[in-house]
């Protein structure tokens, strides 16, 4: 049978790419093998390292500082950390336990991780160039707490990837408490909500300290420091900052001039009345928003002409709450008031207010 | 004393292994479950003196196995739930719905030897 040219060059082409069709069958075929292989040895290793672990905590003997049982046990461990594959399924072991259990057990792992030298591939992974790799070594040194390195992750609060910067800023935090928080003085890099929140759910644990100065970071050169700052101004109830906080009224930052406001309405602090008043044709509207929501809390008798001046706002939020603190502070004035006007929305305020009870 | 069957449903491996141990050395036959649907099989053909359970699982939660226990199979075996921080609300529930007691985590496992002798009294 004589092929043509072009039937041979097909044939060749057909016979080439079933070859390969077979190779890449049997390379997945083997892939897939391993893969499974791998997760079964690791499943196998895991199962191994959490019995070693439970075994370790409890082989403790009284008067000893090592018992014969516990020694074996750390050679053991020793004896995978060499493979990176082990190395990594003996963190993930000890972390998933060190959030698990509290008191001594706590004490026994994290001596434990120092014996059988994962400490010293945390600090290693403290030098390394990708950032993610820094990440993972500052989380382990935190669950460990090991307090030692303080020095070293203090130069990586300012890191140029925010991970970095969120797992230093934890580290003080939680290691440290109120002392930790002293890393805002270093701080010239911004501090995101969510940070933040993460940042204020370890400060709300802190046993209440009377001698922390918060004054200095409320004039930081930061204003996420200051944000920040607030927030535990407000969560702690630190009256004390009174004056610093009338000083941040005036500040450069308007998140923070209506954060201040917020934090002094919750304090109720009179002498920032009279301070906004002088300025009120200065601040922006979200200001005067915030500040008509503290009047709502303080406002007096006095102040009926200052709301009298705001009644007719352009403002929906400001116009309604004039309103509604003037029909509180001052009735007589309020019912004086011109009931029906050409605005309709300062029309349905009205009527909304005369009818509701207690308002 | 005769030795009493324990279920400990709880999807931490470590954790459930380190409960295994403390509360075996108190003399309990302990019968392990990795998530909720094996704690119900258990209980259901073990008949348990006790259940340990935590409230978040896979497949079936604590306080679905709470509910089964005590609406579906109508038994009054004693149930400890085990919380973390922040699920406040799910232990009211579970309380709702009948546990008899709740340990928060980090646990204590001297503590819940303490109290897994006090409920099977």
């Amino acid at each position: 049978m004589q092929f043509t040219l072009f039937e041979a060059v097909i044939w060749s082409l057909v016979i080439v790419l079933a070859i390969i069709i077979v190779i890449l069958i049997f390379y997945l075929k083997i892939l897939r093998r391993n893969i499974r292989v791998k997760e079964k040895n690791n499943i196998k290793y895991r199962e191994k390292i959490e019995k070693l672990l439970i075994e370790y905590i409890y082989a403790e003997e009284e008067g000893e500082l090592l018992s014969k049982k516990q020694k074996t046990i750390i050679k053991q461990f020793k004896k995978g950390l060499v493979s990176k594959r082990k190395r990594i399924i003996i963190t993930e072991t000890f972390l998933q336990l060190d959030q698990q259990v509290a008191g001594h057990m706590i004490e026994q792992m994290n001596s434990l991780y120092k014996k059988i030298g994962l400490l010293n591939y945390a600090i290693k992974k403290l030098r390394s160039k990708q950032w993610h790799i820094v990440a993972i070594g500052i989380k382990d040194l935190r669950h460990f707490k090991v307090k030692r390195v303080r020095n070293s992750i203090s130069k990586l609060i300012n890191h140029h990837r925010e991970e970095v910067r969120r797992e230093a800023h934890l580290y003080f935090i939680e290691l440290f408490g109120f002392e930790g928080l002293n890393f805002l003085d270093n701080l010239k890099v911004p501090l995101s909500e969510w940070d933040q929140i993460l940042l204020l759910g370890e400060v709300e644990n802190f046993e209440y300290d009377e001698t922390l100065d918060l004054k200095k970071w409320l004039e930081s050169n930061n204003d996420y420091v200051v944000l920040f700052v607030l927030n535990i101004v407000k969560l702690f109830n630190r009256l004390e900052t009174k004056d610093t906080l009338i000083d941040l009224l005036q500040h450069k930052n308007a998140e923070i001039r209506i954060k201040t406001i917020d934090i002094i309405t919750h304090f109720e602090i009179l002498e920032a009345k009279e301070f906004i008043i002088q300025r009120f044709s200065e601040i922006s509207d979200k200001e005067k928003v915030a500040f008509f929501k503290y009047l709502e809390k303080v406002a007096k008798n006095e102040d009926a002409m200052f709301l009298i001046e705001h009644v007719n706002s352009n403002n929906f939020e400001i116009k309604h709450r004039a309103l509604k603190i003037l029909k509180r502070v001052d009735v007589n004035l309020y019912n004086k008031l011109e009931k029906n006007s050409e605005d309709a929305e300062y029309n349905r305020i009205i009527d909304y207010l005369d009818v509701s009870y207690g308002v | 004393m005769s030795i009493k069957k324990i279920v400990l449903a709880e999807d931490n491996s470590v954790l459930s292994l380190l409960l295994k141990f403390r509360l075996e050395k108190d003399g309990h036959h302990l019968l392990m479950a990795k998530n909720g649907k094996e704690a119900i099989e258990l209980i259901e053909n073990e008949n348990p003196d006790l259940i340990l359970t935590d409230i978040m699982m896979d497949y079936v939660s604590g306080l679905e196995v709470i509910s089964h226990v005590r609406n579906k199979l109508e038994s009054k075996t004693p149930i400890l739930v085990f919380s973390s921080s922040g699920q406040e609300e799910m232990v009211l529930k579970a309380f709702n719905l009948g546990a008899n007691d709740f340990m928060s985590k980090p646990l204590s496992p001297n503590e819940l030897s303490i109290r897994v002798k006090r409920m099977l009294l």
